[in-house]
C-alpha cells in the first residue's frame, strides 16, 4: 500500500482475557490466540492501511506462515475487530498502542517488538527549501530543549510542557496528518493535538506562517504532500526505501516500534481496579512489605482525597501471591526482586515508570563504627579489585557466574542478620541462602577472619536484631532512609534501587502445571521437603519441651496457690504467682516470644529452640497452672477433710488423693492447651526459627504455589493434634475405670 | 461412784468452748465430760451446733474460745501436733468422702500404711479383715463409685476403725443414705458399741440412740439443754425444747 508509515513498526499483542493455552480455545473468539510474534502466522491481523505494519505482514511467514492481513482505514477500527475477538492481533506502533492499552485494560502489548524504525516527517521532491528548513528547525528544538520537554509531554508522560502557535495571520503552512495516531497527532475534545501537531506549530512560527491542519485518512497524506496539496506531511511516518523513491523524508524525529497488540484475560468485572501508571494507584489496593521503604512512600501517597489503600504483608512472596489471586491490584517492591518475581511469574509484569528511586546499604549497630569502617574498607577493596562488579554481574546483570564462597571454616562467628525471601539479594536456593549480599558478606567475613553465621528472621526484626546485638551487621536490601539513620549506622552505598510497581499482565498462567508436577516442584525439587521435616522436627521439640516446662511451672503454681487458699501460707510466693499469671494471659503469645528474644536473651548469643521453649513453657505455665488448680478445686473439699480427719499430713492428702483426682478433672483441659501449644508454635518464624509453618513459607516462597506447601503443613499439624488427642482419649478411659 | 474414779475414765473433757462464726454465736460456753466406752448420742434441731461441736474435737474446727482435753491434755496447745490427735480420734462423715481414687481396700490400708503404723502387708491384712466384719469382703477391689452408699458407708467405717482410734464421731452417718440401707449401717456401728468402742453420734436415728446409746445429749439455743440416760431423755424430757422437739420426730 502506498502510504505508510515511516515508523518503526513493533507488534502490539492486545491479548483479551486469555484463557491460557492458545491451542485450548479454539472455539471462544474472545480467547488470545497470540503470544509472541512467532504466534503470528496463520492468525487474523489488523493493520492500519499505508502503515509500514501492513507491509511487513504482509511478507511475513513466507507461504506456510502467511499472516491473514486485515486492513482497516482507521486503527481504532483495528483495535475496536480486536477487543470483540474478529481478530487475534493488531500491529502497529509502541507509543499509540501503549495509549490504546491504557483506555482498554482488556488489551495488553506484547514485549517482543514485530519491528524496530524510525519515524520523519514528509516533504514534496523538489521541495528542498523547506526541507532544510524543517531539519534546521528540528534541530533549533533539540538543542533548546522544546523537542525534548515534547517528548517528555507526549511519550513519556513526566511532563505538561505544551507549545502553542503564537503567529496568528500571514501565510500558510498547510499540514496534513491523519489524526488518529495518538500521542503523535490525535482529537482531544474539539482540537487537534500530539507531539508533531506542536512540532508543527513551532515550525510554522518560525516561518511566519500560520498552520493550518488538513485531518485526512493516512493512506492519502504522501498524496497531498506530494502533489502540494499539502505542504508537509507528519502521521507517524516510517521511513522506508520504497517510500524515498516518491517523497523527501526529513531526519529522524523519534525511534519507534511496531508491537503486537493482543486481548488480555482481565475481565471487565476487574476493569475498575488496574494499575498501569503510578497515577493510578490512588484509592487501590497495594500490596507492599512491612518495614520496605515503599510501606512509608505508599502511605504518604495521594494525601487526603486520592489515598493508597495500602496493604502490609511479612513475606514480599504472600504479597505477590495476593496480587497474583487479584486480592489486590499492585505491589510496590524493590526493582531488581520484582525482576526476579516476574521471572518466575509470567503473569505479573512491572511498569516501566518507577514509584521512587533510592538507595541500598548494610546495618551496623550504633556504637560500633570499628566494624562499620571495617565493612565499608572491605567494599572499598571489593569495588576496585572488581570482586563486587562480578557479583553484580551474576547476581544483577545475569551475565556473571562468578560466585564467592567462605574460606574461613574455624573461629570467631560474624553473624548476619537477613530476610532470605529477597531475591537475587538473598534467598534460598535448594537448601542454602544465597545472593549478591550473602557472597559480599562471606567476603567480609573471610577478610575478618571470622566466621559466618546467617540468621534468617523477618524483614521488620533485621534491624532490631542488629541493634540489639544479636546480629553483627544486617543485610536485607535495606534503603537508606534519614528516619532509620536516627537508630542505626549504614554502610557505604551497595547498590541503586527503584521501588516499582508489579501488576498482573493478564495473562494467565501459561501451561497448567499437573499435580504430579506441582508436588514435584514444591518437594522433591532441590529436595524442598527437608524445610517441612525440619520444621517438623523442631516444631515437635518445641511443643513437647514447652509442655514438659509448662507442666512443671504450672504445677509449682498451682501449688502455692492452692496452699495459700487453704493454709493461707506463701503470702509473697502467691502474690508472684498470681502477678505472673496476669502478665503472661494478658499478653499475646507472641509478643511474649519477642519480648524473650529481644529483651530477654538480648546480648547474649542463646540457641533459638531453647529462646522458643521458655517462651512457649513460660507461656503454657500459666494457662496449665490455672486449669490445674480449676482441677483441684472441683475436688470436693470432704476428701481433704476425710484425709485430715485420719491423721494424715495435708501434703500426703494432696499428693496421695487430691491430686490424682484433679488430673483427671483436669486433662480435657490440659489436652486443650497443649494442642493450643502445638499449633502456637507456628510463630517462631518472628525469631526466624525454621518451625513447621515456617518450613510451608520457605517453599512458599520458592515456588509462589500457596497450596501444597500450605495444605500439606496443615495435614502435619493436623495429624499431630489427632495422634495427641487419640493417646488422651485412651488414657481418659483408662482413667475413667474408677467410675461406674 | 466418787467424783475421782470418774476423772480417772474420763477421755474426752470439753472446758467452756464457745464457737463462733462472726458475729454469729453457734455454741455457747459448753461444758462437757465423755467416758471411756461411752456411746453418746448428741441430738437436737437442726443448725443447733451438734455437728460443728462434732467436728472441733477432731479439730477439722477450731474453737473460738475454751478448752478441749484428751486424756487430760489440751489438744489445742500449739505444741500438740493436729494430726496426732486426729489419728487418735476417728471420724465418720455423712457424705462418706471416702477417696475416690482408691479401691475400698486402699481406702481402709492407706492411713494407717502412710503413717507408719502397719507394714503394707499387715495394712492389708487389717483392711481384709474390717471388710470382713463389715460384710464387704467381696468388694475389696471396687472403687466408691462402684459401690451403694450403704456400702461406702460401712468402708468409711472400717476406714475409721483401721486406725485403731480411742474414739470414733459419726457426724449423721445414715442421714444421707436410702432408707433401706440405714440398717446395714447401724448394725455395724452396733458391732463397733458392743466391742467397747467409745463413740460419739450426731444422728436423728431415735432408736439407735435409745437402744445402743448409754447417755443421750439434747443440743438447742447453743447450749446442751439437756444430758441423760436414754431413759430420762426420751421418756421423761424436762425442757420445754426437747419436749416440743420429741413431739416433732413422733410425728
Amino acid at each position: 500500500m502506498i502510504h505508510n508509515a515511516f515508523k518503526m513498526v513493533v507488534a502490539l499483542a492486545l491479548a483479551l482475557s486469555a484463557t491460557v493455552l492458545v491451542g485450548c480455545n479454539e472455539n471462544d473468539p474472545l480467547a488470545n490466540r497470540v503470544n509472541k510474534v512467532s504466534d503470528l502466522g496463520k492468525k487474523k491481523v489488523g493493520v492500519q492501511i499505508g502503515n509500514t505494519a501492513d507491509i511487513y505482514a504482509s511478507e511475513y511467514g513466507g507461504d506456510t506462515a502467511k499472516i491473514d492481513v486485515e486492513r482497516y482505514t482507521k486503527l481504532a477500527d483495528a483495535v475496536q475487530a480486536l477487543k470483540q475477538g474478529k481478530i487475534d492481533a493488531v500491529l502497529l506502533d509502541d507509543q499509540p498502542a501503549i495509549y490504546f492499552v491504557k483506555q482498554n485494560p482488556t488489551l495488553r502489548v506484547l514485549d517482543e517488538a514485530f519491528v524496530e524504525e524510525t519515524y520523519a516527517g514528509v516533504i514534496a521532491k523538489g521541495n528542498e527549501g523547506l526541507l532544510d528548513t524543517f531539519n534546521l528547525v528540528l534541530k533549533e528544538m533539540h538543542d533548546n530543549g522544546i523537542f525534548d520537554s515534547l517528548m517528555n509531554t507526549y511519550i513519556n508522560g513526566t511532563g505538561e510542557y505544551h507549545y502553542a502557535q503564537k503567529v496568528t495571520e500571514g501565510e500558510k503552512l498547510v499540514l496534513a496528518t491523519n489524526a488518529q495516531f495518538p500521542p503523535y497527532e490525535y482529537h482531544e475534545g474539539d482540537k487537534i493535538v500530539g507531539l508533531e501537531i506542536e512540532l508543527a506549530y513551532y515550525l510554522a512560527d518560525k516561518m511566519g506562517r500560520v498552520l493550518e491542519i488538513q485531518d485526512i485518512e493516512f493512506d492519502a497524506v504522501i498524496n497531498a504532500v506530494s502533489s502540494g496539496k499539502a505542504d508537509l506531511g507528519l502521521s507517524g511516518f516510517t521511513v522506508t526505501e520504497e517510500r524515498k523513491k516518491s517523497i523527501n523524508f526529513t531526519d529522524k524525529l523519534v525511534d519507534n516500534k511496531v508491537v503486537v497488540m493482543v486481548r488480555s484475560d482481565i475481565k471487565p468485572s476487574e476493569l475498575d481496579n488496574k494499575v498501569f501508571a503510578v497515577s493510578d494507584l490512588g484509592k487501590k489496593k497495594v500490596g507492599v512489605q512491612i518495614g520496605n521503604t515503599a510501606d512509608i512512600y505508599a502511605s504518604e501517597y495521594g494525601g487526603d482525597t486520592n489515598k493508597i489503600d495500602v496493604e502490609r504483608y511479612t513475606k514480599l512472596a504472600d504479597a505477590v501471591q495476593a496480587l497474583k489471586q487479584g486480592k489486590i491490584d499492585a505491589v510496590l517492591l524493590d526493582d531488581q526482586p520484582a525482576i526476579y518475581f516476574v521471572k518466575q511469574n509470567p503473569t505479573l509484569r512491572v511498569l516501566d515508570e518507577a514509584f521512587v528511586e533510592e538507595t541500598y546499604a548494610g546495618v551496623i549497630a550504633k556504637g560500633r563504627e570499628g566494624l562499620l569502617d571495617t565493612f565499608n574498607v572491605v567494599l572499598k577493596e571489593m569495588h576496585e579489585n572488581g570482586t563486587f562488579d562480578s557479583l553484580m554481574n551474576t547476581y544483577i546483570g545475569g551475565s556473571g557466574s562468578f560466585h564467592y564462597a567462605q574460606k574461613v571454616t574455624e573461629g570467631e562467628k560474624l553473624v548476619l542478620a537477613t530476610n532470605a525471601q529477597f531475591p537475587p539479594y538473598e534467598y534460598h536456593e535448594g537448601d542454602k541462602i544465597v545472593g549478591l549480599e550473602i557472597e559480599l558478606a562471606y567476603y567480609l567475613a573471610d577478610k575478618m577472619g571470622r566466621v559466618l553465621e546467617i540468621q534468617d528472621i523477618e524483614f521488620d526484626a533485621v534491624i532490631n536484631a542488629v541493634s540489639s546485638g544479636k546480629a553483627d551487621i544486617g543485610l536485607s536490601g535495606f534503603t537508606v532512609t534519614e528516619e532509620r539513620k536516627k537508630s542505626i549506622n549504614f554502610t557505604d552505598k551497595l547498590v541503586d534501587n527503584r521501588v516499582v510497581i508489579l501488576v498482573r499482565t493478564g495473562m494467565k498462567e501459561a501451561d497448567q502445571e499437573t499435580f504430579v508436577e506441582k508436588f514435584q516442584k514444591n518437594f522433591i525439587k532441590d529436595n524442598r521437603w527437608k524445610y517441612i521435616a525440619e520444621g517438623l522436627r523442631n516444631t515437635l521439640i518445641i511443643a513437647l519441651c514447652a509442655a514438659l516446662l509448662g507442666i512443671l511451672i504450672g504445677f509449682l503454681v498451682a501449688m502455692v496457690r492452692v496452699n495459700h487458699e487453704f493454709n493461707g501460707k506463701y503470702k509473697i510466693a502467691n502474690w508472684i504467682c498470681k502477678a505472673y499469671l496476669a502478665v503472661i494471659r494478658g499478653t499475646p503469645m507472641m509478643v511474649q516470644l519477642l519480648i524473650i528474644y529481644y529483651i530477654v536473651f538480648s546480648s547474649v548469643n542463646i540457641n533459638k529452640l531453647l529462646v522458643a521453649i521458655i517462651a512457649f513453657g513460660i507461656n503454657s505455665g500459666a494457662y496449665v497452672s490455672e486449669i490445674i488448680r480449676g482441677g483441684i478445686k472441683a475436688v470436693d473439699p470432704g476428701q481433704i477433710e476425710a484425709g485430715r480427719s485420719l491423721g494424715l499430713k495435708f501434703k500426703t492428702v494432696m499428693i496421695h488423693v487430691v491430686y490424682p483426682q484433679a488430673f483427671k478433672n483436669s486433662l480435657p483441659a490440659l489436652t486443650n492447651e497443649f494442642i493450643s501449644l502445638i499449633k502456637e508454635t507456628s510463630i517462631c518464624g518472628y525469631i526466624g526459627l525454621t518451625d513447621l509453618t515456617r518450613g510451608g513459607d520457605i517453599i512458599r516462597s520458592l515456588t509462589y504455589e500457596a497450596m501444597f506447601p500450605l495444605i500439606s503443613v496443615a495435614i502435619v499439624y493436623f495429624i499431630i493434634v489427632a495422634g495427641l488427642s487419640t493417646c488422651v482419649a485412651r488414657l481418659e478411659k483408662k482413667l475413667k475405670k474408677n467410675e461406674r | 461412784m466418787s467424783e475421782n474414779v470418774q476423772n480417772k475414765n474420763v477421755m474426752i473433757e470439753v472446758k467452756n468452748l464457745c464457737k463462733s462464726y462472726g458475729d454469729k454465736t453457734i455454741l455457747k460456753d459448753i461444758n462437757v465430760k465423755f467416758h471411756k466406752g461411752d456411746v453418746v448420742a448428741i441430738i437436737g434441731p437442726s443448725g443447733c451446733g451438734k455437728s460443728t461441736f462434732l467436728r472441733q474435737l477432731n479439730l477439722l474446727e477450731k474453737p473460738t474460745s475454751g478448752d478441749i482435753l484428751l486424756d487430760g491434755k489440751s489438744i489445742l496447745d500449739k505444741k500438740v501436733s493436729k494430726p496426732s490427735i486426729r489419728a487418735r480420734v476417728g471420724m465418720v462423715f455423712q457424705q462418706f468422702n471416702l477417696f475416690k481414687n482408691m479401691t475400698a481396700l486402699e481406702n481402709i490400708m492407706f492411713a494407717p500404711v502412710k503413717l507408719g503404723l502397719l507394714s503394707k502387708a499387715e495394712g492389708e491384712k487389717r483392711a481384709k479383715e474390717l471388710l470382713e466384719r463389715v460384710g464387704l469382703a467381696d468388694r475389696a477391689d471396687h472403687y466408691p463409685a462402684q459401690l451403694s452408699g450403704g456400702q461406702q458407708q460401712r468402708v468409711a467405717i472400717a476406714r475409721a476403725a483401721a486406725m485403731n482410734p480411742e474414739a470414733i464421731l459419726f457426724d449423721e452417718p445414715t442421714s444421707a443414705l436410702d432408707p433401706e440401707m440405714v440398717g446395714e449401717v447401724l448394725k455395724i456401728m452396733r458391732d463397733l458399741a458392743n466391742d467397747g468402742m467409745t463413740m460419739l453420734v450426731v444422728t436423728h436415728e431415735m432408736g439407735f440412740a435409745r437402744e445402743v446409746a448409754n447417755r443421750v445429749l439434747f443440743f438447742a439455743d447453743q447450749v446442751i439443754k439437756e444430758d441423760g440416760t436414754p431413759a430420762e431423755i426420751f421418756d421423761n424430757p424436762k425442757d420445754q425444747r426437747l419436749k416440743d422437739f420429741l413431739a416433732a420426730i413422733k410425728k
